[in-house]
């Protein structure tokens, strides 16, 4: 009947344009995004955010080296109430197991660098986009060899030209995806790899930097010097310092600073080249660490990193107040130019080139003593400057977690290499040169997923 | 035409039976018989009445009556004895003979209506499993929210109540992370507000959905089951009703005295003495740069040392806390009797063409701890309408209010340590509010600043008074309907809600606050002789607000269709939903109350903190958050029955929802089921007249759970600079990218059969399915080479079976009454698949992982370290390569399986309740007794590394071992120095501190009284109920010997709570 049709139609017709208005607005209605704050990462301004995660890629470095090392002791006392692993980093236990963090901490670097880089690579850069496009693959390959850097110089052996091809590196991650396999690479494409980075990095970064917690020109070749002194190559070593040096060189002059504050060095400091620092770690705490004591007495009285880099605590011991990181507790180690003026120093000296090195060690010490105190040092030798240079690289370089891969590197030479002693509770411990302790253990679980073969003891 | 002449009929009738006045005048005279249903025996003794007349009959022993019929509608009322009572309606058009067919109370399975969400149907015509909930029961527990009252009347619903929040799980597990909690939906659409908006007084219905036929119509949020709430509604045609509640709770205060971790003062006192003569104190001694806090003994026996007290003095001072306890003091300052005031009116009337309801509640709750409170207000408001006929419009109004005061504090120190020392003393002689050491040492705050910088004491009790803390929430939610039969068996419908709410929420810290003065102090500076504040000396306000808007429209159709013996029903619909939450909290400085008045502050600059105690930049709390859920979703269900014996049923839904980082086509998920049921005592064979009813069914299907936090693609999260000093915006990664994405699925097998002894003696239901959950999506650890730990994959599937069983007998009918309700399940869940590497074995124990990711095994098994006791020194010993071992190091880490024992379930596989109800005359009684079997749980024990670090003491401390030969009698490590966590976490972890946890519990007690009819005419009032309430009553058997209630973990118990109830219904 007529009365039928009529509703039959209707609500064919309204299930119809439901149905079809539907269909068509879902893809539109279902794209809203779930969460504001949320993006699929593909612009270069998404892979600059990246990068710019500063908690994590400037100030989440692994402090293990600088529980390590010889700078420093620590009172039984605190020593007592400490957990296990920060006891056992500290006495060199054999049996100290690493932790998933400290590994995985680095490597996350590693994948933020590589799913910038991947970013990137998604842009064409254009005429207007060219520059921010060669700063962001810059500074993400500068951060993702910063990374491999640490972790070859905690996992893998002391570099050593003569076998570097023989013994095991590290896994290099080139990839975001995280189901790519991770096998560890031999030693010598590890540093292979970190040159490579680092000497994209300084083609691609512009020369400075704002702030300088991102990379820059002159901190990817002090990288390079770096690296390369790991490598032993010091005639490279000695052209990217100096090539850095070009760029930038202004030191601060210590006379300008207040020695009784508990914090005299601002972070973004006018020496900086790169900001970077560890993560704090109660024994590294100014109450906790104290200077060791031949060490604190090698300042000479004139010297004001004494009184900048330590503060007494009771009567005797001192603690560390020297971190360019704008607090005490938490150290810097980024990269200074300080540092690099060291580093030409050296390399001047292993080349033979003493009154240079002199020249760049004087340079620097001139803006570290009391004004008008200083007396340029000389030496008649190479071997002499090198062995100055060696002294003073270790004073002013103290607290910036170099000191471990300045272990590892002097050990391979005779001339240098001494064997560490910590007295804790009444007992000795002691790691020898070359010890294979200087090499950490992987971390259990990653052998657990890979693998990959562990480090010896 | 004849649709439209058929409907004017009804109309005119309904309304002249309302209208007029009913008129005795003689009718035809008409024979009728009465009939048992089913087997058509003449059923002999009926008695018929015509209520408008009050004129009586009786049948004769054929069941045989004659009736003259009134000229206008009246309603013939037949009753007999073990059948269910007939209504029908008569009139002069009556047809002779009058044949009237009596359901017998036994042969009916309870004639019950679920509702799905999508239809009401009739339960015998489902072949799904729907439990629907008995309203008595329901309302025979007094509390302020819905779902706590479901505890204990369910034979499905498990209740945990471990965690700091209770957990609702529907038959086990089924999903590992996309929460566990079932779907819940108010009046068709899924809940997006708090659950706790509602009022459970204006509960109509409540039905759990549980297998795939029944909750896959849901799709993708199913997976964990659905939880179907109806609130209360107008009737068309029913007289004016009004109704009155009134219940009022007290609840004790918590037994503090139960709390396992906590040492005595004495012993307490002991072990620091210990530590100190160890030095294990001089490291926080010797700190001047940040002060670190020590107790008073520690600094009595430290002045002690350094000559300022004698040894007589000393020894004196500290003897005279040895008898101090906190848990006195918190008991008595910090809770009380909670009073909770509960109250409701319901109105509600109805014509033919027009109904209404309004009810409106408030709760009134000053919870146990002092200082917190909460107030509600709940409006509900529902209007139906027939302006023509088969077009009917619903619109109602749902509104709630609450407020919440949070002033009170359960523990009162967080910072530094875990917990206060158990000497702390709170309140002086006078009540005055006294210091405790928090924090800082009280020497550096005693002096700190010499007296220009604020007080820096920390008072609990004044604390209590000074703070503010307020949460108000208002949510509206409108809802709407309009449904239109175009034809016969058909109707179409559009339903739509929308829902806007806002939550405020406010902390204050004034100035008296510690919380403010210890900000100002810390950002304070000595300049030459004076300070600078770095931050403004003034308040600090925190605020916070959200917003949620919510819609969802669906437009559906169904059809019902009858021909001889098919009976057909089929819906399809398309829905539409959108959820957007947005909020915003910051923080002002320097704010004053009284004159709304802030100052601005420096949030970049690292400003150095009072004399050495570090470095900060000022915190900043602002946020903004916006999120938006959106889905579509088609979906069909049809059933077919025939004969009223064969029931097939299929279900059918696609869902999408604006996943991020996926590919649309990968955002459709199809989910499906089908089922068919057999009344076997339908059949014309079927003799077994004990049981005159009997049903099977059986179904299958798949449902799902959508985790939306989840790409193919990485995603990344952008953050703003809080704390930061580059000051530039950043992004985090927020998912990996996992290509290899696939959703999980639940995968329901369900077998049920539903059954009724002869004069409903007994009836019951009973249940078996299967589970098979595949890709279950967990954090699961990967290879921290990737730079991450942990990322959400599919890392298992999972099986589970489980039978649940109803049961109700009836043992004395008749004055006395006596019933038994039992609800019982039975849940057996197993890892079947592992997807993953397992990695860290040594970390299994304490659960590294989210279940037990090995094969077999069931998903919340307790993996404990091998125990092999204590060796003579007292040192745990536990095994390593399948040796007795005290390498605690690597036991922790490279233990392998065989190092471990995997232990029993945590969640009880049997678990259930057992409602007796007696009745007499007028008065109820009724117990629950609730029971938990087969599960295990892990008791807190002593850990060294928490008493000496953080305060955190354990009664099993004074069973540890002390001397050669206790290690024989006691599990307990002694205390060494220094400690050692590994230590701790091999003999924490270890099977020595496994309990079995069965228990029994007497869950509550209701007695009650109903009046009856009270008064005549007009102004009677129908019936008052008065009702007495007795909940957490307490355990009446448990396995363990330490006295601990599995059922809260390591919590505290919920205290006994007594409630008077009345009811009055107009």
């Amino acid at each position: 009947m007529h009365y039928y049709n009529i509703n039959k139609r209707l609500w064919l017709r309204f299930l119809f344009v439901l149905t079809v208005g539907l269909s068509t607005g879902c893809k539109k209605y279902l794209d809203a995004k779930p969460d504001k704050k949320l993006v699929v990462p593909t612009t270069l301004s998404d892979a600059s955010a990246l990068l710019d995660y500063y908690t994590r890629l400037n100030a989440f470095y692994t402090s293990m080296g600088s529980q390590s090392d010889d700078d420093f002791y620590i009172l039984d006392d605190y020593y007592n109430t400490i957990e296990v692993k920060f006891r056992d980093r500290y006495i060199w236990n054999k049996d100290a197991l690493s932790e998933d963090a400290d590994w995985s901490d680095l490597y996350s670097v590693v994948q933020y660098a590589n799913l910038a880089l991947e970013t990137v690579e998604k842009n064409k850069p254009s005429v207007q986009t060219l520059a921010e496009w060669n700063r962001v693959k810059g500074e993400a390959l500068f951060f993702r060899a910063y990374a491999f850097y640490q972790i070859a110089q905690y996992y893998a052996v002391p570099y050593d030209p003569r076998n570097a091809e023989k013994e095991l590196g590290i896994p290099l991650r080139l990839t975001s995806d995280v189901n790519a396999q991770n096998v560890r690479s031999n030693l010598e494409d590890t540093w292979q790899q970190i040159l490579k980075d680092y000497k994209e990095a300084s083609l691609l970064l512009p020369t400075t930097s704002d702030p300088i917690s991102r990379p820059n020109r002159k901190a990817a070749f002090a990288a390079m010097a770096r690296t390369f002194l790991v490598m032993q190559d010091y005639k490279s070593a000695y052209m990217y310092a100096d090539s850095s040096l070009q760029l930038y060189h202004t030191l601060l002059d210590y006379n300008q600073l207040d020695t009784s504050s508990s914090a005299p060095f601002p972070r973004f400091n006018e020496e900086e080249v790169f900001h970077s620092e560890m993560i704090g770690a109660g024994m590294l705490g100014v109450t906790h660490w104290r200077v060791d004591s031949l060490l604190y007495q090698s300042y000479a009285h004139d010297d004001l990193r004494r009184l900048l880099f330590f503060k007494g605590i009771g009567s005797n011991p001192y603690g560390f107040k020297g971190s360019y990181s704008g607090t005490s507790g938490v150290h810097f180690n980024g990269i200074a130019v300080d540092e690099v003026f060291l580093m030409r120093a050296e390399c001047a000296a292993r080349l033979g080139k003493a009154m240079e090195a002199m020249k760049d060690l004087n340079m620097l010490l001139k803006n570290r003593w009391k004004a008008n105190t200083f007396v340029p040092l000389t030496a008649s030798t190479p071997e002499d400057a090198l062995e100055i240079i060696l002294i003073e690289r270790r004073k002013e370089l103290v607290g910036r977690g170099l000191r471990w891969y300045d272990l590892r590197r002097f050990n391979q030479d005779e001339r240098l290499a001494h064997t560490l002693i910590r007295e804790t509770n009444g007992k000795r411990y002691e790691l020898p040169p070359n010890d294979p302790r200087y090499t950490f253990y992987i971390p259990q679980t990653v052998i657990d997923f890979t693998g990959m073969s562990q480090n010896a003891r | 035409m004849k649709q439209i002449y058929f409907f004017t009929a009804i109309f005119l009738i309904i309304t002249s039976c309302l209208t007029a006045q009913a008129q005795i005048r003689p009718g035809k005279k008409i024979e009728g018989q009465v009939l048992s249903a089913g087997r058509d025996n003449p059923l002999s003794g009926a008695t018929l009445l015509l209520r408008h007349e009050q004129l009586a009959l009786v049948a004769d022993s054929h069941g045989r009556f004659s009736l003259r019929l009134p000229a206008d509608n009246d309603t013939l009322i037949i009753r007999h004895i073990g059948y269910k009572t007939q209504h029908i309606i008569v009139n002069e058009y009556t047809a002779a003979p009058l044949l009237i067919r009596l359901v017998p109370v036994s042969a009916q399975l309870e004639e019950v209506v679920i509702n799905t969400g999508y239809q009401q149907i009739s339960k015998e015509r489902a072949t799904g499993s729907f439990e629907k909930i008995d309203k008595k029961l329901f309302n025979r527990v007094v509390s302020p929210d819905v779902l706590s009252r479901l505890e204990g009347i369910s034979s499905s619903l498990y209740f945990s109540k471990t965690g700091t929040e209770n957990e609702l799980f529907i038959r086990g597990i089924s999903t590992l992370d996309a929460g566990t909690a079932p779907l819940i939906v108010v009046d068709n659409f899924p809940y997006e507000g708090d659950i706790n908006n509602i009022n459970p007084n204006d509960i109509e219905s409540i039905t759990i959905l549980k297998d795939a036929a029944a909750a896959s119509i849901w799709g993708a949020r199913s997976g964990n089951g659905v939880i179907v709430i109806t609130t209360s509604q107008g009737k068309y045609n029913s007289a004016p009703k009004l109704s009155l509640v009134s219940n009022v709770t007290l609840q004790k205060k918590p037994d503090l005295f139960y709390n396992r971790n906590y040492l005595d003062a004495s012993n307490f006192i002991d072990v620091e003495r210990f530590l100190f003569s160890q030095g294990a104190y001089d490291d926080d001694l010797n700190n001047l740069s940040t002060f670190p806090v020590v107790s008073p003994v520690v600094e009595i026996l430290a002045r002690q040392r350094g000559g300022q007290l004698s040894q007589q003095e000393a020894d004196a001072q500290i003897d005279q806390l040895r008898s101090l306890d906190l848990r006195k003091e918190y008991q008595k300052y910090f809770y009380r009797t909670a009073i909770n005031q509960q109250y409701a009116v319901n109105f509600s009337a109805g014509s033919n063409t027009l109904n209404t309801m309004l009810s409106i509640g408030y709760d009134n709750d000053l919870i146990n701890i002092v200082g917190n409170s909460n107030k509600r207000v709940t409006i509900n408001s529902m209007t139906s309408f027939k302006p023509l006929p088969g077009l009917e419009i619903k619109a109602g109004i749902n509104y709630t209010s609450q407020q919440s005061v949070n002033n009170g504090k359960e523990n009162v120190i967080s910072s530094g340590k875990s917990t206060l020392y158990p000497y702390a003393k709170l309140s002086g002689k006078d009540g005055t509010p006294l210091s405790v050491a928090y924090e800082y040492r009280s020497g550096f705050t005693d002096t700190a600043g010499q007296g220009q910088l604020l007080d820096w004491k920390y008072r609990p009790l004044e604390e209590q008074r000074l703070n503010d803390i307020q949460i108000g929430l208002q949510d509206v939610l409108l809802k709407a309907m309009i449904s239109y039969r175009p034809l016969r068996g058909l109707i179409l419908t559009i339903n739509g809600q929308a829902e806007q709410s806002r939550q405020g929420s406010r902390n204050y810290y004034s100035i008296e606050s510690y919380f403010s003065r210890d900000q100002i102090n810390r950002f304070s500076q000595r300049q030459g002789s004076g300070i600078i504040h770095n931050l403004p000396v003034g308040g600090i306000l925190d605020q916070s607000m959200s917003e949620l808007s919510a819609y969802a429209l669906r437009g559906q159709a169904n059809y019902d269709g009858r021909w001889q013996d098919h009976q057909l029903t089929v819906l399809g619909g398309v829905e539409v939903r959108h959820a957007h939450h947005n909020s915003h909290s910051d923080r002002t400085y320097g704010y004053d109350d009284a004159l709304l008045t802030f100052s601005n502050v420096d949030y970049i600059t690292d400003f150095q903190l009072w004399d050495q105690l570090g470095y900060s930049q000022i915190i900043d709390t602002r946020d903004f958050t916006d999120l938006t859920d959106r889905f579509v979703s088609f979906y069909g269900n049809a059933s077919y029955r025939y004969k009223r014996r064969y029931t097939a049923t299929a279900s059918f839904r696609k869902d999408a929802s604006n996943l991020f980082g996926i590919s649309t086509n990968q955002k459709w998920n199809p989910f499906w089921s089908a089922g068919l049921g057999w009344d076997l005592s339908r059949e014309p064979f079927y003799r077994v007249n004990w049981l005159p009813a009997l049903r099977f069914r059986i179904t299958y299907g798949y449902n799902g759970n959508v985790k939306n936090d989840l790409a193919a693609v990485p995603t990344i999260q952008y953050n703003s600079p809080l704390g930061i000093k580059t000051n530039i915006p950043y992004a985090n990664i927020n998912s990996l990218p996992n290509p290899e994405l696939r959703w999980e699925r639940v995968n329901i097998f369900n077998a049920g059969l539903d059954f009724s002894l002869r004069d409903g003696y007994l009836e019951g239901s009973l249940e078996y399915y299967q589970k098979k959950s595949t890709d279950l999506l967990s954090p699961t650890p990967i290879d921290p080479t990737t730079g991450f730990s942990t990322m959400t994959l599919n890392s298992a599937n999972l099986t589970g079976k489980g039978v649940d069983v109803k049961l109700k007998v009836r043992w004395i009918r008749g004055k006395f009454n006596w019933q038994t309700q039992a609800f019982f399940a039975y849940v057996r869940n197993k890892v079947s698949r592992y997807l993953k590497d397992i990695t860290n074995i040594g970390g299994l124990a304490g659960f590294n992982y989210n279940i037990t990711p090995i094969e077999g095994e069931n998903p919340y098994a307790l993996i404990s370290y091998r125990w092999a006791g204590l060796d003579s020194l007292g040192n745990p010993v536990g095994y390593l390569d399948g040796k007795p071992s005290e390498d605690y190091r690597n036991i922790t880490r490279k233990s392998t399986l065989d190092d471990l024992v995997i232990g029993g379930t945590t969640r009880p596989p049997f678990y259930g309740s057992l409602i007796n109800s007696f009745s007499w005359k007028r008065f109820e009684l009724s117990a629950n007794i609730g029971y938990k079997f087969g599960f295990y749980f892990r008791r807190s024990s002593i850990n060294y590394s928490s008493l000496f670090d953080s305060w955190q003491g354990n009664v099993d401390y004074t069973k540890r071992w002390q001397n050669t030969g206790d290690e024989k009698k006691t599990n307990i490590p002694s205390m060494i120095y220094p400690s050692d966590s590994n230590r701790d976490r091999v003999y924490n972890y270890s099977e020595a501190t496994v309990e079995k946890g069965d228990f029994i519990r007497l869950q509550d007690v209701s007695i009650s009284y109903n009046t009856g009819k009270i008064g005549l005419g007009r102004h009677a009032i129908k019936n008052i109920r008065i009702s007495l309430y007795a909940t957490n009553i307490g355990l009446l058997w448990r396995a363990n010997k330490e006295g601990i209630d599995p059922d809260y973990g390591l919590g505290l118990p919920a205290p006994f709570s007594c409630s008077l109830g009345f009811k009055a219904d107009f």
